[in-house]
């Protein structure tokens, strides 16, 4: 009898003890970003660690990721016009369709396309890379022969990030609106005056600086998480699979959650 | 007195890798730290470059306490220091002479010219030829462990640290990287630290050699001393009978 309550007691508290360790993992988690955010900073004054490897990241991370970009916003430009056309009854003037592909794939699909799916690409690329050489020892290694890692390793590709994002969104966009115009054009019926009229009669230099804002912190997070899972990778393959998991659906959670915060700051 | 661990205590979550361990490593000397898989020799070991952080204790190197260095200072301490990973811990991406050079580009003043030609005095010191421009995946694992000894030695370290630089070689191999410490000591006058549980070849390498037992050090002597020793605990580990183990703990 008294097993039994014991049992039913252990039982009722099982979910207390579940949110409980949550709770703990979540804390911990944090406090190693910190930590880990704290040495980044700290590393910047490495210069001549992380500055030989900057171009080659920009490279990898920024040069290297514009054709899926590009593959991306190209399709969602002919959707954008072909949605737009077919929302837009006979009430709303056709050159609507210019208005919606631009401010669309400027200051929402462009950035948030972009972001998810470098977040896919960049961020697995770098918490794979990076985790593999946690557990092979090869992190320890940089740091037994004098270089500070976080310097050789993080540095670069957050920076390559921050720089280079806001590039490739940029094309993202260009081919999205390009993409929409040629849609409008073969399918639509439209002329490019009245999509090029569309296009500039709601356009706000602000867009750009907005758009520029979410880049560089989609940029930031998408390199940053994946370096972070990565560096604090444990164990052997599994640990390095958890890692680039991780890195994935963790960057791309921040992402959507900075796109609704920049939307609520800043229009 | 070049290293000496005091009382060095380090948990990993619940479990308790060391508990009062304590080691001194004399100037010139080879020591070989011995134990069972899993007692923590490469904890130790890591210990003495600050890769680990003891929970409690004292690590001192060269009169430095590590644990009281800045960045810098202990970057300039682990310049002195060579380590020789378990399973070399080559950089992947990186021929054999581009990881051997890794160490020699953070010492301030030493050109291409003085780089190359010390990278290819360490590789011949290990005796490995044709391997420059090769990746580390292409070699064999007798080869990835000398290679990574070359890295270990282009610094010219003042101390080097050896995690099972033997385990898993043949018998020719282990027997060529064994002369490969005893030259260190000799011609470039290394402390070397060797943890291992080879112990034919501790016994060959060794001015004296330490043994690990939950946690702490069990005994500590020259290698006669230990071959000599009455501690039913080392002489069951050293003779390699588990059932002797098992009655002695």
């Amino acid at each position: 009898m008294g097993g039994e309550i014991e049992s039913t007691g252990q039982f009722l508290l099982t979910p207390f003890r579940l949110v409980g360790r949550w709770a703990l993992a979540t804390v911990r988690t944090f406090g190693r970003a910190g930590y880990f955010g704290a040495g980044a900073v700290q590393a910047l004054r490495s210069v001549d660690i992380w500055r030989p490897h900057l171009l080659t990241q920009m490279q990898r991370i920024g040069v290297e990721s514009i054709p899926i970009a590009l593959f991306i916003s190209m399709f969602t430009g002919i959707v954008l016009a072909l949605q737009a056309s077919y929302t837009l009854t006979d009430a709303i003037p056709e050159y609507f369709v210019g208005t919606l592909v631009g401010k669309t794939m400027i200051l929402e699909l462009g950035p948030v396309l972009t972001g998810l799916a470098l977040a896919g690409r960049v961020g697995a690329n770098i918490a794979a890379e990076i985790g593999t050489m946690r557990v092979t020892e090869q992190i320890d290694a940089l740091d037994a022969l004098a270089y500070d890692p976080v310097a050789y390793l993080i540095l670069p590709r957050v920076m390559a990030g921050l720089l280079m994002f806001p590039i490739v969104v940029a094309f993202a966009i260009a081919i999205g609106i390009g993409s929409g115009w040629i849609t409008s054009l073969g399918l639509l019926d439209m002329t490019s005056p009245q999509f090029v009229m569309g296009l500039r009669m709601f356009f706000d230099p602000f867009d750009l600086q907005f758009t520029l804002i979410k880049s560089v912190s989609f940029g930031g997070v998408i390199t940053g998480v994946g370096a972070f899972f990565g560096f604090t990778a444990t164990g052997g393959a599994e640990g390095v699979g958890i890692a680039t998991t991780k890195a994935v659906v963790v960057g791309s959670m921040i992402i959507l959650v900075l796109d609704a915060f920049w939307a609520a700051v800043l229009l | 007195m070049s290293v000496e661990l005091r009382g060095v205590r380090k948990a990993f979550g619940q479990n308790v890798i060391l508990d009062g361990f304590s080691l001194d490593v004399q100037d010139g000397e080879t020591l070989s730290l011995i134990g069972h898989s899993g007692a923590g020799k490469s904890v130790a070991l890591k210990h003495i470059i600050g890769l680990i952080r003891p929970d409690a204790g004292e690590v001192w190197v060269d009169g430095h306490l590590v644990a009281d260095l800045h960045r810098e200072a202990l970057y300039d301490l682990r310049r002195s220091v060579g380590y020789v990973f378990q399973f070399a811990a080559l950089f992947d991406s990186m021929t054999i002479s581009e990881n051997v050079a890794m160490g020699l580009r953070r010492i301030q003043g030493m050109s291409e010219s003085e780089i190359s030609l010390r990278v290819r005095e360490s590789l011949d010191l290990v005796d490995l030829e044709d391997v420059d421009d090769r990746y580390p995946s292409e070699l064999s694992g007798g080869m990835i462990k000398r290679a990574g000894l070359a890295r270990a030695i282009a610094t010219r370290p003042k101390y080097l640290l050896y995690d099972e630089p033997t385990t898993g070689l043949d018998p020719v191999t282990v027997t060529i990287i064994d002369r490969l410490i005893m030259r260190m000591r000799e011609e470039l006058g290394v402390t070397g630290v060797v943890v291992t549980h080879d112990m034919e070849s501790a016994y060959r390498i060794s001015d004296r050699i330490a043994m690990l037992y939950e946690g702490k050090i069990r005994a500590v002597g020259t290698v006669d001393e230990i071959k000599a020793t009455r501690d039913p605990l080392i002489r069951a580990f050293i003779e390699g009978k588990p059932e002797l183990m098992e009655t002695a703990s």
